[in-house]
């Protein structure tokens, strides 16, 4: 287990190292993408100043949820940006590196890219819970603990739609794209839709526990629900998992001759 | 043959393969198809929950105004990002040494590309809007003001994704500036709430941008298509048209001189 930490730390560390190679263009893409969220967050604030109430949500909701989604993909991103190009190494044959190493392929590959900007993601979080989303100190430890569960899941469920292309290598510009649909769900309150598509995204589809439920959980201050986003984050990342080593065995390589060094 | 019908020629087959490379990337066109349909089923969705009232604007015109938008912001593609590629590859050396300048011809050919795209967002967001509110808010005769306020949108926000493309001259990724500009389009430029619903001192601060003659100016069509009311969208985007040409040619010419003399 130590040995296994030790291996993800150092993996973790390299990647960010490598990531801010370039540590002006790094810090200037980090603020820039804090910053990003800032602005973005003006069209809800416009909205709520012509319309207080979406059935039952105001500006300090949604700021919430903006926060939560910002936080996980921003940990996603800086974590294990190598998500986004898992169906391009099984389509290229680029997974043979992660496969000639004596560990499972999954975190070299997860954690192959770290993107900066991802941390701009995560710092534009607490200013969204704090400040705009009025809540206080006493909230960040819940805060952080279920966006990083939302993080796992939405990883998760990218994954899992990046695998599709072990079996289906033509799906690889929709695999590639999926991110965004995910992404475009989550920053939005789920709670305007109808039940069908609340079900979806609770089940088939499940980017609820993305930022949906872990807003409710703290609006309600609802212990199950919390329970809910960790136990979603298990559940799926274990799926992931399991998905991704049935397609390992479709795996054909692309004898690929690369030097890592 | 002279030398100006070259280089129209030249053009309209640069312009002829991207329509050619977008309809040929069907996977591509069908993830950008799916991926539009969600904005406009969650901004859907959302308009039909808001408290509207006396707000002089109904759920269903505002559907149809988000389905403008989004088709118009979905169009271009992300160009900037294939000029950055160029740049940072060194595609653009050999492209360099052609008759027909880089940033001309990567217009034209972005432009078939997203002539392409626009065309099918537009009939496939008309039928989900209809679909979705099952009306059709603007009147047969209007219809081609409105396609042609839509292509113009588009056009001007390729414009713009080109200059931030060639940043990459001088910031090594445009990719941070991409971001603040798409963001500052949605909120100047209405892409969710027209700009009539804002306080007034914002409305006013977002007309006088080129953003609003990028979505607000062409959506607005939908909520009232007067001849005078398309008159003055046309007026304002070819405005802001003829600025943003004017902005590519100075940007795109400072950026090749850098790149011939420094490189990437």
């Amino acid at each position: 287990m130590h040995q296994a930490l030790g291996y993800l730390g150092a993996l973790l560390a390299t990647n960010l190292k490598a990531g801010f190679a370039k540590p002006g263009a790094a810090v200037f893409q980090l603020v820039l993408m804090c910053l990003n969220n800032l602005v973005f967050f003006i069209v809800w604030a416009l909205y709520f100043d012509r319309f207080p109430d979406l059935r039952g949500w105001g500006r300090a909701d949604v700021a919430l949820l903006y926060g939560i989604t910002a936080f996980a993909f921003g940990l996603a991103m800086a974590v294990g940006g190598g998500v986004r190009d898992v169906a391009r190494a099984i389509n290229d044959g680029s997974l043979d590196v992660h496969l000639g190493r004596p560990r499972h392929p999954l975190p070299s590959l997860l954690m192959s890219r770290s993107i900066p900007s991802g941390i701009g993601d995560m710092l534009s979080a607490p200013v969204l819970w704090l400040w705009l989303g009025d809540r206080g100190l006493a909230d960040l430890p819940l805060l952080v603990l279920l966006s990083t569960a939302a993080g796992i899941v939405m990883m998760s469920i990218i994954l899992i739609a990046q695998c599709a292309v072990f079996w289906w290598p033509a799906l690889l510009r929709l695999a590639e794209q999926f991110w965004e649909v995910v992404i475009i769900i989550s920053v939005y309150p789920q709670h305007v839709f109808g039940a069908g598509i609340r079900l979806v995204l609770l089940t088939l589809l499940p980017i609820a526990f993305v930022s949906q439920l872990p807003v409710e959980a703290i609006r309600e201050a609802d212990a199950m629900k919390v329970l809910a986003v960790i136990a979603a984050a298990i559940l799926y990342g274990a799926l992931a998992v399991v998905i991704f080593d049935r397609g390992l065995r479709h795996y054909a390589s692309g004898n690929r001759l690369v030097v890592n060094r | 043959m002279s030398e100006t019908s070259r280089t129209f020629g030249a053009i309209a087959a640069f312009a002829w393969l991207g329509w050619r490379e977008a309809a040929s990337d069907r996977f591509g066109l069908f993830g950008r198809l799916l991926l539009f349909s969600l904005p406009v089923l969650i901004f859907g969705a959302i308009w039909r929950a808001t408290p509207l009232g006396d707000s002089g604007h109904d759920a269903e015109r505002l559907t149809w105004y988000v389905v403008t938008t989004e088709a118009i912001i979905f169009a271009p593609g992300w160009v900037f990002s294939e000029i950055e590629e160029d740049i940072r590859s060194g595609a653009i050396e050999a492209a360099l040494t052609r008759p027909l300048s880089y940033g001309l011809a990567r217009i034209a050919e972005e432009i078939g590309g997203t002539l392409l795209r626009l065309s099918c967002l537009g009939v496939y967001g008309g039928i989900l809007a209809w679909l979705a509110t099952g009306i059709v808010p603007i009147s047969s005769t209007a219809m081609p003001a409105l396609a042609l306020a839509m292509t113009l949108g588009a056009l001007l926000a390729l414009l713009f994704q080109v200059v931030i493309g060639f940043l990459t001259v001088w910031l090594g990724t445009p990719a941070p500036v991409y971001w603040i500009w798409q963001k500052v389009i949605f909120v100047l430029g209405g892409l969710f709430i027209p700009l009539t619903l804002y306080p007034a001192w914002m409305h006013q601060i977002g007309i006088a941008t080129p953003f609003a003659a990028i979505l607000y100016h062409p959506a607005s069509l939908v909520l009232d298509a007067r001849p005078a009311a398309i008159a003055a969208v046309l007026g304002w985007q070819l405005l802001w048209f003829a600025f943003a040409a004017f902005v590519v040619v100075a940007v795109a010419t400072a950026a090749t001189r850098r790149f011939v003399r420094e490189g990437a």
